[in-house]
């Protein structure tokens, strides 16, 4: 058996509120092979987008342990962790989130340029937009471009860096069905194609279906680690 | 992996290099900035105020200078020029200078004017003149033009004298009548229209009368020790250089050890008019610079409300791997450009306002405005600029850099986590120390007196600390008053402490504009009051000068005789120049700006066998009576201090062309406010009494009685043709007109440091505009009526504005009283009245602009509003 690409161990993480600490995240364990597809399932404010963000390397934790591709994120400061992040890690948010003041072409580039990669930067960048079936809109601005377009444009920007670890965090949530099953299939059939482990948050029951195994929070504990056949969602 | 490199790193954890680091920065800056640079208006409109404001002063003031300095020669009257106070140089001393130089000689001073009296009674005109006899070589350099030109000046000296316009209009003359001058009767052969070197003179007490040193010897004015000023213009050929001029200039010192301080060159032609140009600019640009500084506080509003804007950018970025230091670099190319812009049209407004200023008052200069950029006034105010802008815009940059990536994913209540300690930013505090001692040295460099940059810092520092102080007092009070009853008080009470309250912003600006404007208002208000109610019952009515000793018993016999006499001081008069001062020269000496007119030329000395009236005795022992010791000198305690003088030090002086030394026997506290004869050095009588000199008095009569008064002056004037006769109440009117024009100068620039307020207010007010529609918003679903809501800002506006100027106006108050008190040394009077007009000024502006904002907002439509959360 290979090790494990993303190792979690005794996760906690607690946040503070107006009214008082919060436990988000509750002894999480959890261990993802590369290659993998794992979707987190929940009720709303059961600590899914957390979790999502605590293997990002975006929210540390309270306590317990994160490893994600050979890298102990204890102990890291911001900076190594965002340069950990740019080499290694994708992400793919609900909203989007492409920079408004730059174009598809340039949003693209974006992680290309952080990373210093000079090498045929607009050529891989093209690329990337060809795959998700934009190039001829590579001038265009987000607010130019449709949510299914906008998030497209968000998934190359995710997928240029050739990451082994894609996060999503309900990627289909601010679109309408049609457009969010042309995500999905978009979403898994680059990682495939790249043999990328996918992590992502969804309510959506079908999507989860589509992964490999789905994890199920409930309160900030780890309730549930099925096969999608063996899963019973609330 | 652990430790963090300042700039990116490859993928194979290189570290980028830091010009393609800076590129990288460079490049998305730009990116961002394509759609256009909204939301600094504000940034730009406080950096463009300040920098305007501060660049137009030192440009007017360089201008000034610049054009002074070009016409050095014209002004100067020729490249060198020597005088001499009450004696001409000996013969050979004048063959040396006619030898080395082409010379010309004149002799100034100061004599009354007045028309003819056809029987010897009626109304006599008089005015105090500036007499000027001239030799046949004047002018050197430059021409003499009369208003009538077919009249040649060398001409009319020929047949009478010259005069300008302001001695025909006081006297009521015309061209070609005659005038009495001393014991002589002069016939006005000519108007002049311009005399080349004016200026050199320094400041005229009256009109200028120009004629031949053979008539000035009929008029009886030039006796020995009448106070007459002997003036030698030397010219070189005109090729001569800068270093000729400087090698002249050493022999002549070499040739007349004495000549200090009384020696000038064209480059430096009217020291005095020069230092109050540069000293009324000083005084200007603190003014600018607190306007600069107000201003700050706006660009450190703007840049956070602008990074607020932009969370969503950086969170984006940090996901994609961007270091916190890139984004730094990011938003600091940013603020950089705005900063750059900001600077830029400050400069323009600086650079093009000489222009306009010489638009208006070129027909009163008597010289030509360097009209030119000049990079002496406008980098000062680019460096202002940049320094101020950075060290408001630091802590936002540096906030902006914590941002969480988190808060892209999904809307949480939570707060953004802070454990992690944001790294790499050492630098910080180390870039905050620099900027604040770049902003010193600057403001060092512009001042060049660190007594004055210390004091303006310490007090701005105070300030600035007091009112965020007050404004955190302000809020906790609002959150101790507690929840009133009253819906409308609760809720404006609680828009004062709520988050993201503008109060510690509304409290800084309208804080440090008002307490400004209280500093100049009640400094203003107790000058004038100095200069015109509070003149002392018993200030005297006239200054008489130049009595001779023999006249001296009849002046008093004529006052005596006035019904409503109320007293006569007659003192003796000399002049003198300090040489050393406990064993160093003079020209050794580096005395504090404020005594360092004592060694300026010569000074009036007088002696006494009494304590002179005025004076309080504070260390050492008067002389006795017909004491026969060696001289003596009791001298001003403020100066002594200002030079480490104490008693028992022996000062050197050049008397009348003769060295004497002196030891301090005792020092006084002179009362300048008495507006009698005051003296800095009084001598012991035995060695001054045989010098040759005339007296100065004093003459106070009921003032109520203005006919006794005036009758008074016109028997002198025909009695006494060669005293000099001084209304105290015209002279204290000059200098508070003068005052009120310098005034002009600190109000204008006062209304810029409000305007900067009032932007930086009106853009703090409107950072909450989102805020107050919400709720706005909210209050009318709920039924409030526009009255009432608007009730509610009412009093918020109320609150903050009559908080923020309360406070202001006690610092302000207090910084007055110590400008008057302690450094003016003159009483302070609180004017209650111009305090309470500038309170409820700034009160009622926050109110206007509060409400402005409140009232679009009242205005919008609530549904979108609802829609958007």
């Amino acid at each position: 058996m290979t090790s494990p690409i993303i190792s979690v161990d005794h996760l906690n993480i607690s946040l503070p509120s107006l009214a008082g600490e919060v436990n988000i995240l509750k002894s999480i364990n959890l261990s993802i092979q590369p290659g993998e597809v794992v979707a987190i399932t929940g009720p709303s404010g059961c600590g899914k987008t957390t979790l999502l963000m605590a293997l990002a390397g975006l929210e540390p934790p309270s306590s317990g342990a994160i490893t994600i591709a050979g890298m102990a994120y204890q102990g890291q400061g911001e900076d190594a962790l965002a340069r950990f992040r740019r080499n290694h890690i994708g992400i793919v948010f609900q909203s989007f989130h492409l920079m408004p003041t730059m174009t598809a072409l340039e949003n693209v580039t974006l992680p290309l340029e952080l990373a210093n990669d000079k090498n045929a930067r607009l050529e891989k960048a093209e690329a990337a937009l060809d795959e998700v079936g934009l190039l001829a809109r590579k001038t265009h601005y987000p607010s130019q471009l449709s949510g299914g377009e906008q998030q497209r444009v968000a998934l190359a920007r995710a997928m240029i860096g050739n990451p082994v670890l894609l996060l999503a965090d309900e990627p289909t949530g601010n679109l309408d069905q049609k457009s969010g099953q042309q995500i999905m299939d978009l979403i898994f059939s680059l990682r495939e194609k790249k043999g990328t482990t996918l992590v992502l948050v969804t309510h959506d029951r079908a999507l989860a279906e589509r992964c490999d195994r789905i994890i199920r929070l409930e309160d900030g504990r780890l309730v549930q680690d099925d096969k999608p056949s063996d899963t019973e969602t609330a | 992996m652990s430790q963090i490199q300042d700039a990116p790193q490859d993928e194979n954890g290189n570290t980028m290099n830091l010009l393609p680091f800076l590129a990288l920065g460079l490049r998305l800056a730009y990116r961002e900035f394509r759609n256009g640079f909204h939301g600094f208006r504000i940034f730009l409109g406080c950096l463009v105020i300040g920098v305007g404001a501060i660049a137009a002063v030192g440009s007017v003031s360089e201008s000034l200078v610049a054009g002074l300095n070009a016409k050095g020669r014209l002004i100067l009257g020729g490249d060198i020029s020597l005088h001499v106070h009450n004696r001409e140089l000996t013969p050979t001393q004048r063959d040396w200078l006619a030898q080395r130089f082409t010379l010309s000689y004149y002799v100034s001073l100061r004599g009354m004017a007045q028309t003819l009296a056809a029987d010897g009674a009626g109304d006599i005109q008089s005015v105090l003149a500036e007499v000027k006899a001239v030799d046949d070589a004047y002018p050197l350099v430059g021409r003499v033009t009369l208003k009538d030109p077919q009249n040649d000046f060398q001409t009319a000296l020929q047949n009478g004298v010259v005069v300008e316009q302001a001695l025909l209009d006081r006297l009521q003359l015309k061209r070609g009548e005659a005038f009495q001058l001393g014991t002589s009767q002069l016939v006005i052969a000519g108007v002049l229209d311009n005399e080349p070197d004016r200026l050199a003179g320094g400041f005229a007490l009256g009109p200028r009368i120009l004629l031949t040193q053979s008539l000035l010897a009929q008029t009886g004015l030039a006796t020995p020790g009448s106070l007459t000023e002997h003036h030698y213009l030397l010219t070189q050929p005109a090729a001569s250089s800068q270093l000729d001029l400087a090698n002249a200039v050493a022999q002549i010192k070499a040739q007349f050890p004495n000549a200090e301080g009384h020696l000038r060159d064209r480059r430096d032609a009217s020291p005095s008019l020069r230092r109050s140009i540069e000293r009324i600019a000083i005084f200007l640009t603190l003014v600018g610079l607190t306007a600069l500084v107000v201003g700050g506080v706006g660009v450190g509003n703007a840049v956070s409300a602008y990074l607020a804007r932009r969370r969503q950018s950086i969170g984006i970025l940090k996901s994609l791997g961007a270091s916190a230091r890139l984004i730094y670099l990011i938003y600091l190319c940013q603020i950089g450009l705005m900063t750059l812009i900001g600077i830029v049209v400050g400069l323009v407004i600086g650079a093009v306002f000489p222009y306009m200023a010489h638009f208006f008052v070129a027909d009163l200069l008597p010289f030509e405005m360097n009209l030119r950029p000049h990079a002496n006034a406008l980098l000062p105010a680019a460096a202002f600029g940049v320094l101020t802008a950075f060290i408001f815009a630091m802590r936002p940059l540096q906030n902006a850099c914590a941002v969480p990536a988190t808060n892209l994913f999904q809307p949480r209540d939570l707060m953004a986590s802070t454990r992690r300690q944001m790294t790499g930013f050492s630098f910080v505090p180390f870039a905050f120390i620099a900027t604040a001692l770049g902003l010193v040295l600057v403001a060092l460099y512009v001042v060049q007196r660190i007594d004055v940059t210390l004091y303006f810092i310490l007090g701005l520092l105070a300030s600035y600390l007091l009112l965020r102080l007050a404004a955190y007092l302000l809020m906790r009070l609002a959150r101790a008053i507690g929840r009133p009853r009253n819906p409308i008080l609760r809720l404006a009470l609680a828009n004062l402490y709520r988050p993201g309250a503008p109060t510690k912003t509304a409290m800084l600006t309208i804080g440090l504009s008002v307490t400004l404007l209280s500093i100049i208002t009640l400094v203003d208000g107790n000058l004038n009051q100095q200069f015109s109610k509070s003149l002392p019952a018993d200030t005297p009515s006239y200054f008489l000068l130049d009595v001779q000793t023999q006249q001296l018993a009849d002046v008093k016999t004529q006052a005596e005789a006035v019904s409503g006499f109320g007293g006569l001081n007659a003192v003796p008069m000399l002049r003198g120049r300090v040489t050393h001062m406990a064993g160093v020269p003079a020209a050794q000496l580096r005395p504090p700006e404020d005594v360092d007119w004592v060694l300026r030329g010569d000074r009036g000395i007088t002696y006494s066998d009494t304590l002179p009236q005025g004076s309080e005795l504070v260390a050492g022992q008067w002389w006795p009576q017909d004491y026969q010791g060696p001289a003596l000198v009791s001298i001003e305690d403020r100066v002594a201090y200002g030079f480490g003088l104490s008693i028992g030090d022996d000062i050197g002086f050049n008397i009348l062309g003769r060295d004497m030394t002196a030891r301090i026997a005792s020092l006084r506290k002179v009362d300048y406010q008495n507006m009698g004869l005051n003296f800095v050095f009084v001598f012991s009588p035995n060695m001054l009494t045989a010098a040759p000199h005339t007296h100065a008095m004093t003459v106070t009569l009921n003032e109520e009685d203005p006919q006794a008064v005036l009758a008074f002056r016109q028997n002198l004037l025909r009695q006494f043709p060669n005293i000099s006769i001084i209304r105290v109440k015209e002279s204290v009117e000059q200098i508070f007109n003068l005052l009120a024009d310098l005034n002009l100068g600190v109000r204008v620039m006062s209304v810029i440091t409000i305007l900067a307020g009032v932007l930086v207010l009106a853009g703090a007010l409107a950072s909450g505009h989102h805020m107050r529609l919400f709720d706005t918003v909210m209050l009318k679903v709920l039924g409030a009526s526009r009255r009432q809501i608007l009730a509610v800002y009412l009093f918020e506006y109320l609150m903050l504005g009559l908080g923020a100027a309360l406070i202001a106006a006690s610092v302000g108050g207090f910084a007055a009283y110590l400008i008057i008190v302690k450094l003016m040394q003159i009483e302070f009077v609180l004017l209650s009245s111009a305090l309470l007009v500038t309170i409820l000024g700034a009160t009622s502006l926050t109110i206007c602009l509060g409400l402005i904002g409140t009232w679009q907002i009242l205005g919008a439509k609530s549904v979108p509003v609802l829609r958007a959360g």
